[in-house]
């Protein structure tokens, strides 16, 4: 009796549940079997942007001073979705988290609304009733900026670190009514 | 934090067994990883899970068809992995390494869990309700040891040579557990297996 078809094409990766991954993490250092992590880059990231969203002054202190007056503030209206992907997750965590808070920093300097998250690792892409759960695309975090154009919000992307080390980011502006 | 499985067959066991060469190979990636791993690099250990874990989840999940045990194993897969660092040889691919391991925990679990799981004496065909089900859960439906027979050979591609050695059974008496599998899962699936062939 042969193998039935269908296992052959049977999915042969399923994502695990979020909180697996610290679990098993937790048990590693349980055994001191790893050091403890630095800072991930992504809470650094989500204090500044939060704290800039908050009004804190954090950007006069640490960006180069601009005037509002020499960057016309982009239409409130143009919104523009940044979806990190295929970053570079070599080196120091802390140290890249620096940059992207700093940069971050610059954005709102410069007169942008900005905020955004590092998204966790795992996912699940829903699809149609009755198919097994798939992984979802790897987007690594997103930033939801402010900008006067398509064009305007590529080249901010552009700036990004995270471009500027070798990563992707998809720009798709914010359909609002 | 779940307790870790410490039974002492397991841990004599935690050898790689040969797989299908198409696995075979460790990727710089991998290697960069786990020379950072054998460093306590938390950082490099998030990396290789997030690229091997799926895979192993999948597996452990197939082969114990319950989601609190897979995890079990999955976690126990990877304590011994990173304490055996130094025993992979990388005579295969790390993804091979750690589903070999991942396999022998969920096999340790399902012994737990039902000690005749190796008993070719499984129920007939006739015996199980005839369910029009979908694929995975038809596998999770069938006996426990038709269940770990047929997702190694028919989904994981090892031989009936290499699932006797795993299972500790007669490579016969694996030949015999697929058929039933088979036949079984075909049960199951009712009119969607049909036309699949003999």
């Amino acid at each position: 009796m042969k193998p039935l078809d269908e296992l052959a094409s049977i999915a042969k990766e399923i994502a695990p549940p979020p909180d697996l991954e610290h679990r098993v993490a937790e048990a590693l250092r349980g055994e001191s079997l790893l050091r403890p992590q630095a800072a991930s880059w992504g809470w650094r990231a989500a204090a500044a942007v939060l704290l800039l969203t908050g009004g804190v002054v954090i950007g006069r202190l640490t960006a180069p001073a601009v005037s509002n007056d020499a960057v016309p503030p982009p239409s409130a209206t143009n919104r523009f979705l940044l979806m990190l992907t295929e970053g570079d997750t070599s080196g120091d965590d802390g140290e890249r988290a620096a940059r992207y808070g700093q940069w971050a920093v610059e954005q709102r300097a410069a007169g942008r609304d900005i905020t955004g998250e590092r998204l966790a690792p795992t996912g699940l892409a829903v699809v149609r009733a009755g198919s097994g759960p798939v992984l979802a695309p790897d987007v690594q975090g997103y930033f939801v900026i402010s900008a006067a154009s398509l064009e305007d919000a590529a080249t901010v992307a552009r700036s990004s670190p995270h471009v500027q080390s070798g990563g992707t980011i998809i720009v798709r502006p914010i359909d609002t009514p | 934090m779940r307790p870790s499985c410490s039974s002492e067959c397991c841990k004599a066991r935690d050898q790689p067994f040969a797989l299908p060469r198409s696995l075979i190979g460790v990727t710089p990636a991998d290697d960069r990883l786990l020379r950072q791993l054998r460093l306590g690099d938390e950082g490099a250990f998030r990396e290789l899970y997030r690229l091997h874990t799926p895979r192993l989840y999948a597996v452990t999940l197939r082969l114990l068809s319950r989601s609190s045990d897979a995890e079990d194993a999955v976690q126990e897969a990877w304590l011994r992995a990173v304490r055996s660092l130094g025993a992979f040889r990388r005579e295969s691919s790390f993804a091979t390494w750690l589903t070999g391991i991942g396999i022998r925990c969920a096999l340790e679990i399902l012994r737990k869990r039902s000690p005749s799981f190796n008993d070719p004496l499984e129920p007939s065909v006739e015996t199980v309700p005839h369910l029009t089900v979908d694929l995975e859960r038809a596998i999770a439906e069938l006996p426990d040891g038709y269940r770990a027979v047929l997702v190694l050979h028919d989904v994981e591609g090892h031989t009936h040579e290499e699932i006797a050695a795993l299972l500790q059974i007669e490579p016969g008496t694996s030949k015999s557990q697929l058929f039933h599998a088979r036949r079984t899962l075909r049960a199951y699936l009712g009119p969607l297996a049909e036309g699949d062939g003999k």
